[in-house]
């Protein structure tokens, strides 16, 4: 089908509207008599003029441009796309959770408290946690907000001159970008040939000053790092506190909690780990999770439960204050309390080990094709690495953007920073034998076509809606709104 | 297991098994120190899908649906009229399970739609640039310090204490890590409308900016162009309720740096206030310190045009601790919802909604101020809220009209905290307010012992 070009601004015509209001007797004041004149807007903001029909087929069709879980396979590392179920999308629409008013009294929603708590208690037991709080609007966020009360905790024991915080070189982006923001300076400790943070290396990087350690376990390259009771002792000894951040939560659920590894404080990715939607790159929910000792400092309002009751806790005098408006997104919420509902406790193991198992089946297969520079085995990811591809003359770029002919979203590109041409590959518990199976044979053709005709391969994606996108030109260029 | 959602039969676990050289699957977690292994998760156990549906009408049917009331609150969540099409389209699994759009080639739907996101924030705002979304209009406006503070190396910031007292607090959350400084500058007790004396005077040579409510949070429609001219040598930024902006002149014809807001009234149903849409736009020439997500075109291989992501070397995922934000996802669906509602509602509708929530709340306020045991609070001008003062205790009164099956208005006291609040009560009126609806809420209130 041939792409239509045309922007919603370049459709419809003057007078066009896709809406109806009732028609009703509405007082026939002017707008002087209710706003001062010179602050009434003269020129309308040029917004399209379309009706309902054009509209519903613009976004239609711009909805067929895209690749997404309801596609196909979409490994990308880090990201957990597993499928995000139907009926998360039924209950999240039950009339008495969408038409709530975050200032109606609390009395009046006490069902949407009761599920909150419900999540609250079932996020805390999945990860072993004392405190859960469901404010933070996404992993980033849930980041500031645990970052927020590690430094409340060191502040209120007068332990000032914590000013330091270790991420490894495998860390997320956020980590080191999320320390800054909390004012920390930011100390990176390498990765051992293993693949794992060099234990003697953060050993001799504690000191008075470090506030904390962050940590992803299973770690970027999905090696579960396994000197982690050894890191906690050594951190712990030291005074610094220990942050997990949960992006990997899915290799772990029902066979090791955080809290039990010795972790102080982490964010869930709901919009992960718990299925709900991606939408695009929102709204997630970055859930926070606290030991007892964290959890004077958790944001306003915690809900919490007084006999029969569900209130919002404001009394917390120690709070690092409020996060986000309101109590968080609670549309996120609905959709994960729902899946955890359907799961319960052994579908919630069966992910991650099924997650575990589908990850190394195909790490067993691309390790045939690719270099895989760390482990003989992996949990719910694996990173390969493309350098073998120059000898066609080629990149991982290439390789991801042939892959895209096939149907296939590419991996995680050039991430972590600590394997050249990275590919992370995360298939996820949802997707079957058959998937992966195919995705291997895509693999192999691409492969022979690398080299056959590597030349060609530097000009994909054919089949797309658009061809390989001129990104310098764009950051040149600078064109960031239609103007008429 | 839920076999619904993992596909995986006996004999192909066994079968994959076999490929990796393991014997079972829990061979796979051995790394996993012993001591510390989980045996049962103390959980529910799994349920049908009847089971879930069940258990989750359960919760909804403990919340008073407001399907069933005439809504007369505010105070950043607004009711508004919702096209019914918007849902449809945006259920659709391609925009709702796609990720962030790393792979533009297989993302033009979403990359397409935030550019004419971008292209409608920045028409609404008068502004040069918009990013494709924030969290929320109260983490919008802390970025917006943070930028601030970012520019101009300065570390005091002021803050209109008649901005909505969330977005105040979460500001003042957002300050503690670069430990900047948090002033707020008063309201005048008679018009609601920034002390302007006490503007000037909090101006200091550390100040790197000023946040204000336009409207504010008492529903007051702010002297934008006099605060503009005490502001000169800082940075304004301006949080608004866009809605508004279908009437009121946009911030960027009073030349201010940053707008933010937010736009959950873009269509956005109210969820408890858990489905918000962080608006952020500035001026072309801040364009590289702003957070967040922007969308740029070019063209393609064949020269057709095409989407990206630019400016990715401010983001996190790139420069790490030297990112202008942490932030990476966003909230984009919520951005598909607005911008199907502004295709929707278009140019005259958005001044619709506007002129009519204006109209209806002068209508309502007239009657409300000509009561006995009622006055209105402030006499600024005011948009689609306002906020009265009343005999009685305002919390009587919500309670009261519940009975009537109305919710609102909103005790400010539980808002705000300032016992100089404790008789005021925040109205909100939009177009969603039949005219009956109103004419009833007055009548109930006037009734009220």
């Amino acid at each position: 089908m041939r792409r239509d070009n045309k922007l919603i601004f370049e459709k419809g015509a003057k007078g066009r509207v896709g809406y109806t209001f009732p028609d009703e007797n509405i007082p026939n004041y002017r707008l002087e008599e209710m706003i001062p004149q010179e602050q009434i807007r003269q020129i309308s903001p040029e917004l399209p003029e379309c009706n309902e029909v054009e509209v519903v087929r613009h976004f239609t069709n711009l909805s067929k441009l895209n690749h997404s879980i309801d596609n196909g396979f979409y490994p990308l590392g880090s990201c957990t796309m597993k499928y995000n179920p139907k009926i998360n999308e039924t209950v999240a629409m039950i009339s008495g959770f969408v038409n709530l008013h975050p200032y109606q009294p609390e009395s009046t929603y006490q069902g949407a408290l009761e599920l909150m708590y419900f999540l609250q208690q079932a996020l805390a037991e999945i990860s072993g946690m004392d405190e859960v709080t469901l404010q933070p609007a996404a992993g980033a966020h849930g980041e500031l907000t645990g970052m927020s009360l590690i430094r409340a905790y060191h502040d209120d024991r007068g332990d000032i001159k914590r000013n330091t915080v270790i991420v490894p070189d495998s860390a997320h982006g956020t980590n080191p970008a999320t320390a800054a923001m909390c004012g920390y300076k930011v100390k990176q400790v390498e990765s051992d040939e293993k693949g794992r943070v060099n234990l003697q290396a953060l050993k001799e990087m504690l000191n008075e000053e470090i506030a904390a350690i962050m940590l992803t376990n299973p770690n970027t390259l999905g090696l579960f790092e396994d000197d982690i009771l050894e890191i906690q002792k050594s951190a712990h000894e030291n005074g610094t506190l220990l942050y997990y951040d949960g992006a990997n939560m899915n290799a772990i659920m029902g066979k090791i909690r955080p809290g039990d590894m010795g972790f102080d404080v982490l964010h869930y990715n709901l919009h992960k780990t718990f299925s709900t939607p991606h939408g695009m790159g929102g709204p997630g929910s970055g859930a926070v999770g606290v030991k007892a000792k964290l959890a004077p400092y958790l944001p306003v309002p915690h809900v919490k439960k007084d006999e029969e009751l569900y209130y919002l806790d404001y009394n917390i005098p120690k709070t690092i204050g409020k996060i986000k408006g309101y109590y968080g997104n609670f549309n996120v919420l609905i959709r994960a309390a729902a899946y955890i509902l359907t799961m319960g406790a052994d579908g919630i193991k069966s992910a991650s080990e099924i997650a575990v198992l589908n990850a190394n089946y195909l790490r067993n297969k691309i390790a045939k094709k690719f270099k895989i520079p760390f482990g003989t085995k992996c949990m719910h990811e694996f990173v390969a690495d493309g350098s073998s591809l120059k000898k066609y003359g080629l990149k991982t770029l290439d390789f991801a953007k042939a892959l895209l002919d096939y149907g296939v979203h590419p991996p995680t590109v050039y991430f972590p920073l600590i394997v050249h041409e990275a590919m992370m590959i995360e298939p996820t518990e949802t997707e079957s034998k058959e998937t992966l199976d195919h995705f291997v044979d895509i693999v192999e053709k691409i492969l022979e076509q690398a080299e056959k005709e590597p030349d060609k391969l530097k000009k994909a994606p054919y089949t797309t809606p658009v061809r390989r996108l001129d990104e310098l030109k764009a950051n040149k260029d600078l064109d960031v709104r239609y103007t008429k | 297991m839920p076999k619904r959602y993992i596909p995986h039969t006996d004999g192909e676990i066994k079968e994959m098994l076999s490929s990796i050289g393991a014997k079972s699957i829990e061979e796979l977690f051995q790394e996993l120190p012993a001591e510390k292994r989980v045996s049962q998760l103390n959980l529910n156990k799994g349920l049908s899908e009847t089971d879930v549906l069940r258990k989750m009408k359960e919760w909804s049917q403990r919340n008073a649906d407001l399907e069933d009331y005439s809504v007369f609150l505010g105070g950043g969540i607004y009711k508004h009229l919702i096209p019914q099409s918007i849902q449809h389209i945006v259920e659709r699994g391609e925009f709702l399970t796609a990720y962030t759009p790393y792979q533009a080639e297989v993302s033009q739907g979403s990359l397409q739609m935030f550019y004419e996101f971008q292209t409608m924030i920045c028409e609404i705002t008068g502004m040069d640039v918009a990013n494709s979304s924030m969290y929320d209009g109260g983490t919008a406006a802390a970025e917006a310090m943070l930028m601030s503070f970012n520019i101009k190396k300065k570390d005091h910031y002021l803050v209109a204490e008649s901005i909505h007292p969330e977005y105040l607090k979460i500001i003042q959350t957002y300050a503690k890590g670069p430990e900047i400084e948090i002033e707020t500058v008063q309201y005048s007790k008679e018009t609601g409308m920034i002390d302007l004396e006490d503007l000037k005077n909090k101006i200091k040579d550390n100040t790197a900016g000023f946040l204000m409510g336009y409207t504010n949070f008492f529903g007051i429609i702010e002297d934008v162009k006099k605060v503009r001219e005490v502001t000169k040598e800082i940075l304004l930024t301006v949080s608004c309720n866009p809605v508004t902006l279908g009437v009121l002149k946009a911030p960027g014809d009073y030349d201010v740096d940053i707008v933010t807001g937010e736009a959950q009234p873009f269509g956005g149903s109210l969820y408890l206030g858990g489905m918000t849409l962080g608006i952020f736009a500035t001026k072309k020439k801040f364009m590289r310190k702003m957070p967040g997500r922007v969308i740029g075109k070019t063209t393609d291989l064949d020269g057709n045009p095409g989407y990206v992501m630019v400016l990715q070397t401010r983001e996190q995922h790139i420069r790490r601790d030297k990112a202008t934000s942490n932030i990476c996802s966003n909230h984009a669906h919520n951005a598909l919802v607005a911008t199907i509602y502004l295709s929707l509602l278009g140019k005259a509708g958005l001044r619709e909604v506007a002129i009519q929530s204006l109209k209806k709340a002068h209508f309502l306020a007239e009657r409300i101020d000509r009561m006995d045991r009622y006055d209105l609070a402030f006499t600024g001008p005011f948009f689609n809220e306002f906020t009265i003062k009343s005999q009685n205790d305002p919390k009587y009164i919500r309670d009261e009209m519940i009975k009537e099956k109305v919710m609102g208005p909103l005790p400010l006291l539980e808002v705000t905290a300032k016992d100089e609040h404790e008789k005021f009560s925040l109205v909100a009126v939009t177009e969603a307010n039949r005219m009956e609806e109103i004419a009833y809420f007055a009548s109930r209130l006037e009734g009220l012992l």
